[in-house]
């Protein structure tokens, strides 16, 4: 394995880590609005599948949770694959934090907000989809940034359903090359630059969606 | 327009409301006056039904939002609510305008959403009451650019384009620079004079309680403790609590 070889094996990996943390960050965002809202809901109906969502995954370890959706779910007919897995069983656990972050900036709008809106008519649906709703988004960008940053890293864990992601890449490249120490400060990079853009991203919505109020 | 009977109103173990009977004519300016914590916002809070009262008659120009069911509980009745929350206009003292939204948008918003009118005419019908307010020429501002007053000339022309029969006013003075107050009562008494909409005006303003209404109910401990015309209330009151109300406050 030369140094062309060995780069491209990281490349790839890297990439695969790219699929999983965006795959997973979409789950997550869809999973952390449906349950954050049910949440804030008044309804018990609504209220109490998601507390049993949120507590459950956050109460429990990614890694367990990874392991039940690719080990133990095709026991029961259910076998979606490596990538599917890593990507579903990250994007749950992530979107159960999430549903937090949403609650909390929900929480954050003012009642005088809802008043107004229902002294204006408006249905309790357009009072969250245009009162409420887009105050609330801002406060969640900062906290979601983070979530999104803690997932890439997590996103090593899918190693150990053998998906060939990038730390799991730089393990089989230092099997091969016993190249350690430059391998390592390439992934440490490797990260850290994804980070960055995950970082970059984030600054870049908040500038946006901040600059209206 | 306004029918109130035996209405209650406990927040948690406070009881804010203990028995109100009101009836106001449409056209009628009444201003409510009374000690803080004497029961007048949730007056106007449960006439806008932002909440329900515990027991009592509600009925808003002939409709009834509420109604009880057989355990007792206070239900909506949904179209009936909807109906009735479309007469009724509200003014807050903190303004609540929405800060996402341009002046514009901040008045075009119901009528959009809630009236279902096209763009073109939410928009004339928006100018047409930020003009009214003097506000025209701020349309494109974001509510943080604006000062106390104008944000509470913004959220009475954001009021008025629902055109309500009814208009409640909350301590809409009480949030501003006193130089801004003056204001604010001139356009009151402006929307008061043409008598096409009942007005329900909450206000630590004596002079002005006494000067543009028909109508003065103190209140003081959740009931209307008196209810007359404005130079019975503040000339001639039938009561000590009042007299000595009335009197604490012209001395400020």
């Amino acid at each position: 394995m030369d140094y062309g070889d060995l780069a491209a094996a990281l490349a790839r990996g890297m990439w695969v880590t790219v699929q999983i943390t965006a795959g997973a960050a979409g789950v997550a965002v869809v999973a952390a609005c449906v349950a954050g809202l049910a949440r804030s809901s008044g309804k018990r109906l609504l209220r109490w599948p998601a507390v049993v969502y949120v507590e459950l995954f956050r109460g429990t370890s990614a890694l367990v949770q990874l392991f039940w959706i690719y080990f133990v779910l095709p026991r029961f007919g259910i076998d979606i694959g490596a990538m599917t897995a890593a990507i579903v069983a990250l994007g749950l656990n992530v979107g159960a934090y999430g549903a937090e972050v949403v609650r909390g900036a929900i929480r954050t709008v003012p009642q005088g907000q809802r008043d107004a809106a229902a002294a204006l008519s408006l249905t309790a649906a357009q009072t969250l989809c245009r009162v409420v709703w887009p105050q609330a988004v801002p406060a969640m960008l900062p906290p979601a940034g983070n979530l999104a940053i803690e997932l890439l890293k997590n996103s090593a864990l899918v190693s150990l359903i053998a998906v060939t992601e990038l730390t799991f890449a730089a393990q089989l490249a230092r099997t091969a090359t016993l190249q350690t120490s430059q391998i390592f400060v390439l992934v440490l990079l490797a990260y850290f630059a994804l980070a960055l853009c995950i970082t970059g991203g984030v600054r870049f919505l908040e500038k946006r969606l901040g600059a209206t109020t | 327009m306004i029918h109130l009977r035996g209405v209650r109103k406990s927040y948690g173990a406070l009881q804010v409301l203990r028995g109100v009977d009101l009836d106001v004519p449409h056209g009628q300016t009444v201003s409510v006056i009374g000690p803080s914590g004497s029961g007048k916002s949730t007056l106007l809070r449960l006439l806008m039904m932002l909440d329900a009262p515990d027991t009592g008659e509600l009925v808003i120009d002939g409709e009834r939002p509420w109604s009880t069911d057989d355990h007792g509980r206070v239900r909506a009745d949904a179209a009936q609510l909807r109906r009735a929350r479309a007469k009724v206009g509200m003014v807050f003292q903190h303004f609540n305008l929405f800060p996402h939204m341009s002046v514009l948008d901040n008045v075009m918003e119901a009528p959009l959403s809630v009236l279902g009118l096209r763009r073109p005419e939410a928009r004339d019908r928006a100018l047409e009451y930020l003009g009214q307010v003097g506000l025209a020429d701020k349309a494109q501002a974001m509510p943080g650019q604006l000062s106390g007053g104008q944000k509470q000339r913004v959220a009475i022309a954001r009021a008025l384009a629902m055109q309500p029969r009814i208009m409640l006013f909350d301590e809409v003075t009480s949030a501003l620079d006193p130089e801004l107050v003056g204001g604010i009562l001139a356009l009151l008494r402006g929307l008061a004079e043409p008598q096409d909409m009942t007005m329900l005006i909450v206000t630590h303003h004596m002079r002005f309680a006494e000067r543009c209404a028909d109508r003065v109910l103190f209140f003081d401990e959740g009931v209307i403790a008196e209810d007359g015309t404005p130079a019975e209330l503040f000339h001639d009151p039938r009561h000590e609590r009042t007299r000595r109300f009335v009197a604490a406050v012209a001395g400020e």
